[in-house]
């Protein structure tokens, strides 16, 4: 009797959303209730998941060891020196020569340079997911593949050993709208959103002058910077790992 | 006054306002609070947004609501959510509460003001009356009905806002004029033919805090 009776209410749901997302003949008060309010809460936990990862240092690390990190990418380098500040390896230098030759610490010298390639705005995928989602889902994401590569340097042994870590990376955003209107909102905000292509925040961060237009037009250069810096610290926490394993094999 | 006539008005305040206020000090990504009211006007969305047209009924609603940016951008156009809670007025006497998303666009043409586009969904208490219409002769607009409106509770919210800044001060005071639309989306929401829905021309203000 209780199977029968539970069966009757499925029942009933499964015609209730079956109504909401085809016609919509009949309507069903209490069920659209539902579904509004579930709607708000999509968009208070979207909210809430623009949230930035953040990591507190550890203490216990060794100190007797810097770090000196040549690199030319000024992001890559923060992110990295933020790593090694998290691990058991030491810390980075970060001031001039002379503290170098003036060190009582040991000092390893570490270069790093991030080569980006085969970026792209993931339309299919983007469109796929929405599709997914009944259309209600709004995805909007660029990505792209990085290759870390590493050059160890040891200044007692002067001995050099180089290494290549391969890692991808993605900024990816996604909300909620009404049906059909997440999926006209995935293709519109995908076709704006490809000026966040890896290689173009690379370049207009590190490298080239902005222009005015550029500005107005695609973002300023703290919008470039933070939106590569999510690229870089997306794709870095995927080898972090290995990479402080491979800093550590050539001690 | 003529929402035509009304927008010159708005226009002239702008080009004052554009002095008065070059220089800002407002901070953006705020939360704001929001208030407005609106009259129901029978004429659908494109007549209203590009040809001014009107014909205004005993139908009042007001709003109360909140946004929150998300503190996202894609080029010029800010993201933002809301979440409104109505009361109508007149000839309709129900509750409505609405969810959206905005894309906004601020800083028209270097002025203190900005274009906003929402897309959401909206519930009302009961089934509003002035959405719906029987067959054959209508007393409200004197014409015979075909086929007539079946609306629902829930439908499309959509809404068109144009707002300026009057005053520069931190919590950014902005009075603003909006359609607020609620529509079945072609037949998505009720029956495509003739469409369910309805059309608010309103006016107020917002404070971020």
């Amino acid at each position: 009797m209780e199977l029968k009776k539970k069966n009757s209410e499925l029942i009933k749901v499964i015609c209730c959303l079956k109504m909401q997302i085809l016609n919509l003949d009949s309507f069903c008060l209490k069920e659209s209730y539902l579904i509004f309010i579930s709607y708000l809460l999509c968009i208070l936990i979207l909210n809430c998941s623009y949230k930035n990862e953040v990591r507190n240092p550890t203490n216990i690390r060794n100190k007797n060891q810097i770090i000196h990190l040549v690199t030319g990418d000024r992001i890559l380098k923060e992110i990295i020196c933020e790593s090694i500040l998290n691990s058991t390896l030491g810390k980075c230098l970060e001031n001039t020569n002379s503290e170098i030759e003036n060190s009582y610490f040991r000092i390893r010298e570490i270069s790093v340079d991030a080569q980006i390639k085969n970026s792209s705005y993931n339309y299919f995928k983007n469109t796929g997911k929405s599709i997914l989602t009944l259309t209600i889902g709004v995805f909007i994401s660029n990505s792209a593949e990085i290759k870390f590569e590493i050059r160890n340097k040891n200044n007692e042994e002067q001995s050099l050993t180089a290494k290549e870590l391969n890692s991808s990376g993605t900024i990816e955003r996604w909300a909620v709208l009404p049906f059909y209107a997440g999926f006209a909102a995935t293709n519109l905000g995908t076709f704006l959103n490809t000026y966040r292509n890896p290689e173009h925040l690379q370049r207009y961060c590190l490298y080239e002058k902005i222009s005015d237009l550029r500005k107005i037009l695609e973002a300023n250069k703290d919008d470039y910077c933070d939106n590569y810096e999510e690229f870089l610290r997306n794709s870095f926490y995927k080898i972090e790992n290995d990479f402080l394993n491979l800093i550590q094999e050539g001690r | 006054m003529t929402l035509k006539a009304k927008g010159k008005y708005i226009f002239i305040i702008l080009l004052f306002s554009k002095t008065i206020l070059s220089d800002s000090i407002i901070e953006k990504n705020k939360p704001s609070l929001i208030i407005y009211g609106g009259k129901y006007t029978s004429t659908d969305l494109l007549p209203i947004l590009f040809r001014q047209r009107t014909d205004y009924r005993d139908s009042t609603l007001g709003v109360i609501g909140l946004n929150y940016p998300l503190k996202y951008k894609i080029r010029f156009i800010d993201i933002e959510s809301e979440g409104l809670i109505g009361k109508h007025f007149g000839i309709m006497n129900h509750w409505e509460a609405d969810g959206l998303m905005i894309a906004r666009v601020s800083n028209l043409f270097n002025l203190p003001m900005s274009f906003a586009f929402g897309e959401g969904l909206s519930i009302s208490s009961q089934n509003p009356l002035i959405e719906n219409q029987k067959k054959g002769f209508s007393v409200q607009n004197g014409l015979f009905e075909k086929q007539g409106i079946e609306s629902r509770n829930i439908l499309n919210y959509l809404m068109v806002e144009l707002d300026f800044r009057v005053w520069n001060y931190p919590s950014n005071p902005r009075i603003f004029m909006r359609i607020h639309h609620r529509s079945g989306v072609f037949g998505f929401y009720c029956p495509p033919d003739p469409a369910c829905g309805s059309n608010f021309i309103s006016y107020g203000f917002k404070i971020s805090y």
